[in-house]
């Protein structure tokens, strides 16, 4: 009964969301610093609570997103593409920012999944991966760069 | 990145140590060109210690496939992870690539 009036008479006091882990990259063009990526996503969410689909998941995400921003934006020394991970209690997200022509993932059409082995192709795969395996998925083309916003939610 | 081969009779196991992405993937795919070229034409992918497959893996392995059956053989993937395994039936691969559960059951596949 104690316990129960000072909760009700001290809102304030309920435990509050721990603050967020955020992690910062700046990628130059070098696919092995997409490497570095993954590499510190994976050592921060098993210290975490992270669940490991979840982790995996961001992983294909990351090494989809990044891959084809290096190969088809405008990444460059004088230029890096920008990469925050943030680490909430029940869920993961990242932000990608780089310069390049306006381009949206979240656009591309759903690749043919039908036909025989010798029928199918590779194409669209990647993105159809980061679709079917994030919460969360959107773009914006802001100030000449291309934000992609993705979220993982677990528990 | 770590690529064991070991001969299992006819069969070529392939065992990649880590991740299947866009920066490991042009190794496993030398890999199975090397043993392309050597006549293994019967590939079997054990996945027991790899983290994920990215786009640019399941390359490899529809690659791998297409030239195996070219050349009147086949390939398998065995002992996937819960990811692993969730990858390849989003892509639809878990209808044209044989998987199994264990090593000697995707042994059993290629014989």
């Amino acid at each position: 009964m104690w316990q129960w009036l000072k909760r009700l008479f001290s809102p304030g006091a309920a435990p509050a969301e721990p603050a967020p882990q955020v992690w910062n990259f700046r990628i130059k063009g070098g696919r092995a610093e997409i490497g570095a990526v993954n590499d510190a996503l994976e050592r921060a969410a098993m210290a975490g609570e992270v669940p490991e689909a979840a982790m995996r998941a961001m992983q294909v995400a990351l090494d989809e997103l990044l891959t084809n921003a290096i190969t088809h934006g405008s990444v460059s020394l004088n230029d890096p593409m920008q990469v925050d991970l943030i680490i909430h209690k029940s869920a993961l997200r990242a932000m990608i920012s780089h310069a390049g022509p306006a381009f949206d993932p979240t656009e591309v059409a759903a690749p043919d999944l039908e036909g025989s082995l010798q029928d199918r192709q590779i194409g669209g795969l990647g993105i159809h991966l980061v679709r079917s395996m994030m919460d969360e998925f959107s773009y914006e083309h802001a100030d000449g760069r291309n934000v992609l916003k993705l979220g993982k939610r677990f528990k | 990145m770590e690529i064991q081969v070991t001969r299992e009779g006819d069969v070529a196991v392939l065992s990649p140590l880590g991740r299947i992405d866009s920066a490991t993937s042009p190794e496993v795919e030398q890999v199975v060109d090397q043993q392309l070229a050597l006549g293994s034409t019967r590939l079997l992918f054990d996945l027991a210690h790899v983290d994920y497959v990215s786009s640019a893996g399941l390359r490899v392995f529809l690659v791998a496939g297409k030239k195996a059956q070219r050349a009147a053989g086949r390939i398998a993937l065995c002992n996937l992870s819960p990811t692993v395994r969730e990858i390849l039936v989003i892509a639809g691969f878990d209808r044209v690539l044989a998987t199994a559960a264990s090593r000697g059951e995707g042994l059993a596949k290629l014989i």
